[in-house]
């Protein structure tokens, strides 16, 4: 039963606006997935994930109201910053299996490059696809660092990460040692350090 | 009636299919005005071609599709690939053609895959055709990759002309 404040507008002039914003931002097209800025329909795909033990290493697991927080804050991004979350759809379902983030929040010390999947979607390599593509987008909006902050304890993003060919880089976690966010990996894309 | 429609910009790999704009119009002219025009009826009045252009974008408006105008990452207009339905066609139809210069690299697939998956995901999952002169190997060779197969004969606009069917979306792209 989703909440009052889940559910997408009904048609009209509302609803066309919230399109009409939607549409006026950037769609990556790779071989198997479509990835495009979210709406209401996705969150049940973006809490199943942030309510779940999947995210333990970004935070989480998070109330349903606090993804919600989350999901608005990323969305808000696009507004505030000109980057934010895209969502993974494959091309056959259109449905929301993922999302990857080109971050600014509050802790980070750059933009960030942040992905995250449904469980009953790993192992196909889609994570991997959708960061390359959003990685080169964002290279080619001007982003001038971009980092992807891990958690060591996380393999999976750790692996996937070094695939993409970022690089550890001390500095910029050496930054982090005296916070709550100490012995967190930073895997740079490109740019360089801020102190 | 407020008229308010929004053309996407997509991005693959090494392209931009954006919406069109007035400063596409020199290089949709000198395009007619070649022999690469021949099979999409080239060599029309310099007016026709920008009744073309403005067309276009009232397709958009009605349609929700059309023809996007693709750049290459360097910012080259390379040409004009999307899902037209004008007057006179049997369906929906993936349209594409290259400007000179830019064949050889692939760019016309992976435009029109992307085309193809954006309309599938915003309007419909019914599978589109593609009218191609049967003496047009190279088109023909863009619908192979494509994954689309020849369907029948046809006259379109009093010429002979292929219908060739596209896979629908459940093939992926």
């Amino acid at each position: 039963m989703t909440l009052p404040h889940e559910r997408p507008p009904v048609p009209g002039l509302l609803a066309d606006r919230a399109a009409a914003l939607q549409g006026a931002l950037p769609v990556l097209m790779t071989t198997r997935l479509r990835l495009d800025v979210p709406d209401l329909n996705d969150f049940p795909a973006w809490a199943e994930i942030l309510c779940s033990p999947r995210a333990r290493y970004m935070d989480g697991p998070y109330s349903r109201a606090a993804a919600y927080t989350e999901f608005a804050a990323m969305l808000g991004t696009w507004m505030l910053h000109g980057h934010g979350v895209f969502a993974l759809r494959p091309h056959h379902s259109g449905k929301a299996v993922g999302f990857i983030c080109v971050n600014m929040e509050p802790g980070d010390n750059e933009p960030e490059l942040g992905f995250f999947i449904l469980e009953a979607v790993e192992n196909q390599g889609l994570a991997a696809e959708a960061a390359v593509a959003v990685r080169d987008w964002a290279r080619g909006q001007g982003i001038a660092s971009l980092i992807s902050y891990v958690d060591p304890d996380n393999a999976r993003s750790m692996r996937l990460a070094t695939r993409l060919g970022a690089v550890r880089d001390p500095l910029a976690e050496a930054a982090y040692a005296e916070t709550s966010d100490a012995g967190i990996a930073v895997f740079r894309h490109w740019g360089v350090t801020r102190a | 009636m407020t008229l308010a429609f929004h053309i996407p910009t997509l991005t693959t790999e090494r392209l931009t299919l954006r919406a069109p704009r007035e400063a596409d119009f020199p290089a949709m002219l000198a395009f007619n005005d070649s022999p690469r025009s021949a099979f999409v009826g080239g060599g029309a009045p310099r007016q026709q071609i920008w009744r073309g252009l403005l067309a276009n974008i009232g397709h958009w408006a009605l349609r929700g599709h059309g023809f996007y105008s693709v750049d290459t990452k360097a910012g080259d207009f390379i040409g004009r690939i999307g899902v037209i339905y004008h007057d006179g066609w049997d369906e929906p139809e993936l349209g594409w053609h290259l400007f000179d210069g830019h064949e050889g690299h692939g760019y016309c697939v992976e435009a029109a895959r992307a085309a193809k998956a954006d309309y599938h995901a915003r309007l419909s999952p019914a599978p589109l055709i593609s009218y191609i002169d049967p003496a047009n190997p190279k088109s023909e060779a863009v619908a192979r990759r494509l994954g689309a197969t020849l369907e029948r004969e046809t006259v379109f606009f009093d010429k002979p002309a292929n219908v060739w069917r596209h896979p629908g979306p459940e093939a992926g792209a």
